[in-house]
């Protein structure tokens, strides 16, 4: 009908504008485009095995043995090698060559961005606790809604495992069930549930 | 009567002109189906009759619907959760004795006074069409109560239209005899508020259910008193029956499709589109990750080495530059010392200003040496410095990651005016003078022609600006029409005051390739709170001139005080380089007040084009992502029969920001007016750039508001 293709004409006359000030510049930094090389997207998406077997010792070279990690979203087929760009005291932000970023908090996830509905900062004091001595913890998100603001959720967990850590979470609105494998004391592989949105997404050292 | 978007609020926030109609209403919006349907007027109810339920809050919905010989388009808007509003464009076929169509425009309002509780329905009350003609001017009052959360039952009593059919003396004569008769509306010229007729007359009960019958469909029935007394003595429809019955289908997640069986005579259907500006396609957006902090090395503070070395600053400028760049943003200048340093930026992609400034202080942890603590930026727009936002480097480096590390960061900043912050700041060389240009497709719209409704004329524009030295930007655009008709509009001009907007559709006609603006213009601060505009040349598509602008507005102040003098006069229809003979000094005095709870108003009075005097008055309702709706009235000394048809100008105002739909970070937005009729009494310069807009957004409390921002 006439209105949708007036939506659709002013969106294009918004989009298609060209020139010099609209400088559309890639926001990749330069251990993206190192990256770039293989993480290309292929015929088929690579899984998180695919990409394990890439991670040879002459790629660690390239990256002058900075910690890597792969992960892979839920619900989505795509699984990605990050490299840590930033540590600031227990917390590691790592980076996806597409500039999505990761941060870890002795390997338990404490935020998102750029995938959207971003986990904007967690508490996760006593969640660290509950995966070392078991007990309960209360675990706090938050996340932006759609008005800018920071909304705030938190959940009541406890644990249970020892070499395989179950994490089981309850909230108001919403339950999870995130898992963790440690070795030496530390988290070497989990899945994590980052919130309503996103679902889980799965880590793991490399 | 046409209608180009209002010029854009800041320089760097290109806006295109293309239209927006029907086109902000095809935006996602959450799914919200809480078992409320609109009816074939537009507004929240069954088919025909109203119901007492409010929609979601902020909703903005249009209706098309369309049965016999009626058409209505409408739009309507829950204003706060308990008032909503709405404005309906209607064309009735045969609605004279002599078979000629009805053009109407009404305008709603409907306020939820109670609640529904368990033991009690939720009731509002109505007024429709209570400015204008009163073709469907009717008053209700209406109780909705849910007996299941799918099942809903609704009654009222309603005057006027509502109370045509099988209506029954006024019950609201036992207060006062005046009650029992309604006056005949001395519509005039239309546009009146029409008071002195409400709930007067006969009243008539109305009343009926809906069932949502699954989580897509609703079935709706009424009784409806409205007895479409004219439309049936005039026309082809016929009221044979006071039932209606109706169908709502989610067909998507903000689309609705409706089919009706009407008056026990008709089929008519209609299409609703919802859209809620709280409800972006994606929260917090899809952009690119920030950098993250650099913690200093224990000890590092103290380190002074660096401030003896050689080309350390300008090697700090080109760092930051770099960083700044690649996140879609400029360094324009930076002052550097051992301890502290304020860096000049200018954002072209955050619309959320606070995540601008979170970005920025996170690149300068990464370039700065360890000893500089204090971290001042400051945002320029036009080549104005904004605000100077000051964060503690150590506040940075602990709240990364701390859970309140945004209402945190906040407490700590430091906002102030910026007015001196550029003495003895070191400009990034090749920095000025810079060309920017742009070539794109344009749209612009013109609506309510009675002989076609929308109006469209579509073309390229090539769009330059010179920044000559910061502050003084030379700016201009060409437009080449490839297709479109608001030129054909040919209902000619029959305004008796000077004609400085009714002669639009000559100015579509003859300016086939028309040189759009062409400006000179300057930006200062004359001191702390204050800016300043000067702008000359071909300000906009009809007139030229000389506009200047001063605007008192402390940083952290709810209230901004303006003034505005131009010297306008009236260009040639082809848009060349050319000037008629009209010409006239006008000018405002403004007032802004920032409400709290995303109400913003304005009042404007001054002299207007057409040389009358009087006041505008606006109230938008402003979303932290950028959004805002508002309305604006404009009231001069020129009698509503001098004005014309609509007695006094009046509007809508939207802005959607483009991020909303696009789910990745950008500044651009895009404004609309849309005026039930554009006619030459309170008539204003439409000059680019005024200065409220851009200042607002880097001031508090607007930067509080989305502070949540900053570190995203």
């Amino acid at each position: 009908m006439k209105f949708k293709s007036i939506a659709v004409l002013s969106l294009l006359g918004l989009l298609t504008a060209c020139g010099s000030g609209q400088s559309q510049q890639s926001v990749l930094g330069p251990i993206g485009q190192a990256l770039l090389g293989f993480t290309q997207p292929a015929s088929k998406p690579s899984s998180m095995a695919d990409i394990r077997r890439q991670v040879t010792p002459e790629v660690r070279q390239r990256f002058q043995h900075t910690s890597l990690m792969i992960a892979q979203l839920e619900q989505n087929e795509r699984a990605s090698i990050l490299v840590r760009k930033g540590v600031n005291r227990n917390v590691e932000t790592y980076f996806t060559p597409d500039n999505i970023s990761l941060s870890v908090k002795e390997g338990v996830l404490v935020g998102t961005r750029g995938l959207g509905f971003d986990l904007m900062s967690s508490d996760v004091a006593e969640v660290l606790s509950g995966l070392r001595h078991g007990g309960q913890a209360v675990r706090v998100h938050r996340y932006l809604d759609g008005e800018d603001q920071i909304v705030i959720k938190s959940y009541i967990c406890d644990y249970s495992g020892n070499a395989q850590i179950t994490e089981n979470c309850y909230g108001k609105d919403h339950s999870f069930k995130n898992s963790y494998q440690m070795s030496g004391g530390k988290v070497v592989a989990s899945r994590q549930w980052i919130g309503p949105d996103l679902g889980y997404i799965w880590l793991e050292d490399v | 009567m046409t209608h180009k978007p209002s010029a854009k609020p800041a320089s760097r926030r290109r806006t295109p002109r293309a239209m927006i109609g029907a086109g902000l209403l095809l935006l996602p919006a959450a799914a919200q189906t809480e078992g409320y349907s609109y009816t074939t007027f537009g507004t929240l109810g069954l088919v025909d009759m109203p119901t007492a339920q409010s929609a979601e809050d902020a909703e903005l919905t249009a209706t098309y619907s369309q049965f016999a010989n009626t058409a209505r388009t409408t739009l309507s808007f829950q204003i706060t959760p308990r008032l909503s509003g709405s404005f309906r464009y209607s064309k009735i076929d045969d609605y004279s004795p002599g078979g000629g169509a009805l053009f109407d425009r009404s305008f709603d309002l409907r306020y939820r006074l109670v609640d529904e509780t368990d033991s009690r329905p939720a009731i509002a009350v109505g007024l429709q069409d209570f400015i204008g003609t009163g073709v469907y001017s009717s008053e209700y009052i209406v109780a909705t109560k849910s007996v299941t959360p799918r099942l809903t039952f609704t009654g009222g009593i309603g005057w006027g239209r509502l109370g045509s059919y099988k209506g029954f003396s006024n019950p609201l004569g036992a207060i006062d005899d005046r009650f029992d008769t309604r006056p005949d509306r001395d519509f005039g010229r239309g546009g009146e508020i029409e008071a002195t007729g409400w709930f007067r007359g006969d009243a008539a009960l109305f009343g009926g259910v809906a069932w949502q019958a699954t989580d897509k469909l609703t079935l709706k029935a009424e009784y409806s008193s409205d007895s479409y007394g004219i439309e049936t003595r005039y026309g082809t429809f016929e009221q044979k029956s006071p039932f209606n019955f109706g169908l709502d289908y989610q067909i998507h997640d903000n689309i609705h499709l409706q089919a009706h069986y009407l008056y026990g005579s008709t089929l008519g259907f209609s299409l609703n589109l919802r859209s809620n500006p709280r409800h972006p396609v994606v929260d917090g957006g899809k952009g690119p990750a920030p950098l993250p902090v650099r913690r200093r090395m224990p000890g590092a503070a103290s380190d002074l080495g660096w401030t003896e070395a050689v080309g350390v600053e300008a090697n700090l400028r080109e760092q930051t530059g770099t960083l700044l760049a690649s996140d879609g943003m400029a360094l324009e200048a930076m002052k550097i010392s051992a301890n502290a340093v304020t860096v000049h930026i200018r954002n072209e992609r955050y619309l959320a200003r606070p995540e601008a400034i979170g970005r920025t202080a996170r690149m300068l942890t990464q370039v700065m040496p360890g000893s500089v603590e204090t971290f001042t930026i400051v945002p320029m727009e036009n080549g104005i410095p904004l605000s100077a936002v000051t964060v503690h480097r150590s506040d940075i480096e602990n709240l990364e990651h701390e859970g309140d590390g945004a209402w945190q960061t906040y407490a700590r900043a430091e906002i102030e005016d910026a007015a001196s912050s550029r003495e003895n700041a070191t400009y990034l060389e090749g920095h000025y003078p810079k060309l920017t240009w742009s070539v794109g497709p344009y749209f612009n719209a013109g609506y309510f022609d009675p002989d076609e409704p929308l109006r469209i004329d579509t073309g390229l524009r090539l769009q330059g600006r010179y920044d000559i030295a910061p502050g003084w930007i030379v700016s201009g655009s060409i437009e080449q029409r490839l297709a479109g008709n608001i030129g054909d509009a040919d209902r000619g001009a029959n305004s008796v005051l000077p004609k400085v907007r009714s002669e639009t559709s000559i100015y579509a006609r003859e300016g086939d390739t028309a040189l759009e603006h062409l400006t000179l213009a300057h930006y200062f601060r004359p001191g702390k709170d204050l800016y300043a505009r000067v702008t000359a040349g071909y300000l906009e598509s009809q007139f030229g001139g000389v506009s200047s602008e001063l605007l008192w507005k402390p940083v952290a102040s709810r209230l901004a005080l303006g003034a505005e003098v131009n010297y306008a006069v009236q260009r040639d229809f082809d848009q060349r380089f050319g000037f008629r003979d009209y010409e006239i000094a006008t000018g405002h005095l403004s007032a802004y007040y920032d409400f709290g709870n995303g109400y913003l108003g304005k009042v404007d009075a001054g002299r207007y084009l057409a040389g009358d005097y009087g006041a505008t008055f606006t109230l938008d309702r402003v979303f932290a992502n950028g959004w805002s709706v508002g309305a604006y009235a404009t009231f001069t000394d020129v009698s509503f029969d001098d004005f014309g048809e609509g007695s006094f100008d009046k509007g809508l105002r939207f802005t959607v920001p483009l991020s909303h739909v696009l789910g990745e970070p950008s500044d651009k937005t895009y404004k609309a007016v849309i005026q039930p009729l554009t006619r030459d009494g309170g008539a204003r310069l439409k000059v680019r750039n005024r200065l409220y807009e851009s200042v607002r957004g880097y001031h508090t409390p607007e930067l509080k508001d989305s502070w949540g921002r900053f570190w995203r």
